[in-house]
């Protein structure tokens, strides 16, 4: 994929918002302004070791469900990304979005037309997660990050900070205490070092599983032609919500198997994090876990999803770059989310290490 | 294998099957400390039950997991505390519980429960030892009261105790079906506990109860007994332990409390007998023994005695009577007889004709009340006033009550008020003077055959009338007046002579009752 038309926003849309694994918020508003925004132009789609020498990571960050209630402006992002290039001194030349789960994907194709750069194929998570410490870029040292968040308020905070962790504490207390959610910044960071450290091919991987979804007929079909496997279809018999200081929403769901007549229990943190079929892990983080409404094939957020709904679940790979390395799946592993269980590989996945069970 | 749903029942209190099914079986129980993923690593198909020993804090994906990995090791049943602020098990795990055909139970002390289950599996003695210990324990501290040693018995086992009499039927607590009642009421001379399960070839077997008798060495026997639901092995071997030795904690009270009945039954009797004894004039330290007894000597009294049919306790069942005439309103003061009991009712009016008819009324639905405990003969006095008054319609009453024994048509019932005349005269020849002598005076006659007395009785009552007598005993009338000739010649007496037809009707009519 070269480039992002107008017509191209719904795929993405479409794929970002599974991607998102039951968090990342909606997409809705963001693809109409993608559409309306583009209208008859073209977002450059460049490679991971394409053109690009300095390259500036974007997303969103906060409440989701205030991200609904109060639309960003459409001038958060590119005035996060103008702070980041001047207190640093250092254009940037391309954007890559933070996470391509959930309305960060389209927000950065958006970020990136607004600025005039490219949009590189790629992202920092491969899905959607709650936290900046997460993202793929800062899971091993790095000298220093700059990043500017913008609030929804109009608060500008720029931060040097050695780790990312402070990052996020500034972040979520000027959010807090500043609108609900903020647009963020982060870099420029060098390519060559970003080639290492970002998931490849997740603009194309959203607008090619947006496209799959948009045709899929049910949701066997669904799974089929997004890559993925059904682990259960059927109604929900049990949701439990609670607050955790780890995540924003723990909770947990439990659903019975319309063939099978299994227990199927998917746990959350933020994103659907875990699931068990009958008390087996069958999957969980870095994989993809989607749920979906059964009839319309759309996809449930983890705080939407109620005692009765006939919901399925379709589990996506997740990144392979998650996997490579125990500390980086260390860091996306369901502990990270605040529920204790292990990872569980993918099916044909080799573990990272031998801790698996 | 002892099913879930037996054993559950027989927990510590306040354990209860919390999801799942209760229909596995269990041989084996390990207690297990840790939160549940490590329990669930150290499951093996050795185990049937798991005790939880480390409360749960949250029934989510882990302890989805630890389901998932006891249904692998064939676990039946998980036993789980729960901490305070756990949130109880969704449907989900409920679900999950039941796809697996593992029950959870709840207890909230899980060592206890464990400890508990073992023994319940095991076949030790400990267990048993144990109840008879803390059961001697209780015998021991309890106070004298039956009631409070049942109380405590019932916090000691965990099972209501019932107390039945002799034939099976309640005195205390929940009665026991028919069939085991009248095993119990067959079982006689043992000291052994009697087993006895409801319908035990039904399709759903009723309660198993455990009797064991109450040694006292008086009175009638009694038995203590306890109802089971599940009756497991180990359960039944402990629970008659402990009741044999609550046995013998119940015999010794009861003994006690019959020993103070005694007492004060004879105190009583003396003191009626004194009050006969002291012919209407008692001295005043008497009196006075009398009013601190609760009895009215200066007031208007109506005597009745109580005459059981066949030999009776009547310490025993002096309760009985209260009941029986509290029953009926009638305020009565008892005092306990050889043979019975001697009653009466003492008003500061004097009783009009309905006041008096209410007490016979009284007496008699009293006397119909008792008929299931004791059959007895009831004689009523007529109104008498003061302390010779009482000894005087006691005594009449006496008198009523001889008379009744011989009275089935009137319910064994005799009040002194519609007496004639001609009764009360034959009342008084029933005494100990004039009935030796009545027979004196016509055993000559018993050498002639018995048909002599009868002959004489009948030509007496026939106003010495040969045909009347003849059509009364069916015979010749020239058979009769043979016969009245005999009985003149051997008694040397002449039946023309009004004094002596008085004195040989009198005889006659006295040995003809008796």
């Amino acid at each position: 994929m070269t480039g992002l038309q107008a017509g191209d926003a719904v795929d993405l849309g479409r794929g970002t918002a599974l991607l998102g694994c039951g968090g990342g918020g909606q997409v809705d508003h963001m693809v109409h302004a993608l559409r309306v925004a583009l209208g008859a132009d073209t977002v450059p789609v460049v490679p991971l070791d394409g053109p690009a020498h300095s390259v500036i990571a974007v997303g969103l960050v906060g409440s989701t469900t205030v991200l609904e209630e109060k639309t960003p402006s459409g001038r958060e992002l590119p005035d996060a990304l103008a702070a980041v290039e001047r207190w640093t001194g250092r254009r940037a030349d391309a954007v890559v979005a933070a996470q391509i789960g959930g309305v960060t994907g389209p927000a950065a194709a958006l970020t990136a037309h607004a600025a005039g750069l490219p949009l590189v194929d790629a992202d920092l998570v491969g899905r959607a997660t709650p936290r900046i410490d997460q993202l793929s870029l800062f899971v091993d040292p790095l000298p220093t990050v700059t990043a500017a968040a913008v609030t929804s308020s109009g608060l500008r905070i720029v931060v040097d900070a050695p780790d990312p962790r402070d990052l996020e504490t500034v972040w979520r207390e000027a959010v807090s205490h500043s609108g609900g959610w903020a647009a963020f910044a982060i870099g420029p960071v060098d390519a060559d070092l970003l080639a290492g450290r970002a998931v490849d091919g997740s603009v194309t991987r959203a607008v090619r599983t947006g496209r799959a979804a948009g045709r899929a007929r049910d949701v066997e079909h669904l799974a089929a032609v997004s890559g993925g496997r059904l682990v259960a279809r059927g109604r929900v018999l049990d949701v439990q919500r609670g607050g955790d200081a780890v995540s924003f929403v723990h909770g947990s769901m439990a659903i019975r198997d319309a063939g099978t007549g299994a227990v199927v229990r998917v746990e959350a943190g933020s994103e659907w994090v875990h699931c068990l079929v009958d008390g087996e892990p069958v999957a969980s983080t870095p994989s993809c876990i989607v749920v979906v409404d059964a009839r319309s094939l759309r996809p449930v957020s983890t705080d939407r999803a109620r005692v009765g709904d006939e919901l399925a679940v379709v589990v996506l790979p997740g990144a392979p770059w998650w996997w490579a390395e125990p500390h980086r799946t260390d860091r996306v592993a369901p502990r990270a989310f605040g529920i204790d269980a292990d990872p569980v590989p993918e099916p044909g996945q080799r573990p990272a290490r031998g801790g698996v069970r | 294998m002892i099913p879930v749903a037996e054993f559950l029942p027989l927990l510590p209190s306040g354990a209860a099957l919390l999801v799942g099914p209760a229909s596995g079986a269990v041989a084996a129980v390990r207690g297990v400390v840790g939160p549940p993923e490590q329990v669930g690593r150290t499951l093996t198909p050795a185990d049937d039950a798991v005790v939880l020993l480390t409360p749960v804090t949250r029934f989510d994906a882990r302890f989805d997991v630890l389901l998932r990995r006891a249904a692998t090791a064939g676990v039946t049943a998980l036993v789980v505390a729960v901490s305070d602020s756990a949130p109880a098990p969704g449907p989900g795990t409920a679900a999950l519980a039941d796809r697996l055909g593992v029950g959870v139970v709840v207890t909230p002390d899980p060592w206890a429960t464990s400890v508990r289950m073992h023994e319940l599996i095991g076949s030790g003695e400990a267990p048993a030892a144990r109840a008879a210990v803390a059961v001697a324990r209780v015998g021991l501290d309890a106070g004298p009261d039956l009631e409070e040693l049942f109380g405590r018995l019932e916090a000691e086992l965990g099972h209501a105790v019932r107390f039945l009499d002799a034939s099976g039927r309640p005195l205390r607590g929940a009665g026991v079906a028919p069939a085991t009642a009248a095993l119990l009421a067959r079982t006689v001379g043992t000291s052994e506990p009697v087993w006895a399960t409801d319908d035990p070839d039904g399709a759903e077997p009723g309660e198993t109860v455990v009797a064991v008798p109450v040694p006292t060495g008086i009175g009638p026997r009694a038995w203590l007994a306890v109802g089971l639901d599940a009756p497991l092995a180990a359960e039944r071997t402990t629970l008659a332990t402990a009741l044999r030795v609550a046995a013998v904690a119940a015999g010794h009270r009861l003994v006690l409390t019959r020993l103070d009945d005694e007492r004060d039954a004879r105190y009583r009797m003396a003191m009626l007998d004194d009050l006969r004894a002291a012919d209407g004039a008692p001295a005043p330290p008497f009196v006075q023994r009398t009013i601190a007894a609760g009895w009215q000597l200066d007031a208007w009294h109506v005597g009745v005695r109580l005459v059981a049919r066949q030999p009776v306790d009547a310490v025993a069942l002096r309760r009985e009577v209260e009941v029986a005439f509290a029953a009926t309103g009638l305020d009565v003061t008892v005092v306990e007889q050889a043979d019975g009991w001697a009653l009466w009712r003492s008003s500061t009016e004097e009783p009009d004709r309905a006041g008096v008819a209410a007490v016979a009324t009284a007496v008699r639905t009293a006397q119909r009340a008792l008929r299931g405990t004791v059959d007895t003969n009831a004689g009523v006095g007529s109104v008498h006033a003061g302390a010779g008054g009482l000894v005087r319609t006691l005594g009449e009453a006496g008198d009523a009550v001889r008379l009744a024994a011989a009275r089935p048509e009137s319910g064994y019932f005799v009040h002194v008020d519609r007496l004639g005349l001609a009764q009360l005269l034959l009342a008084w020849t029933q005494t100990d003077t004039f009935l030796p002598a009545a027979e004196q005076l016509l055993a000559p006659l018993e050498r002639g055959g018995g048909a002599l007395r009868a002959t004489l009785a009948a030509y007496l009552d026939a106003e010495s009338s040969v045909a009347e007598t003849a059509a009364v005993l069916g015979v010749h009338r020239n058979t009769v007046a043979d016969r009245v000739a005999r009985v003149e010649r051997l008694l040397g007496v002449d039946l023309g002579d009004p004094e002596t037809r008085l004195a040989l009707h009198l005889a006659t009519r006295a040995l003809g009752g008796a």
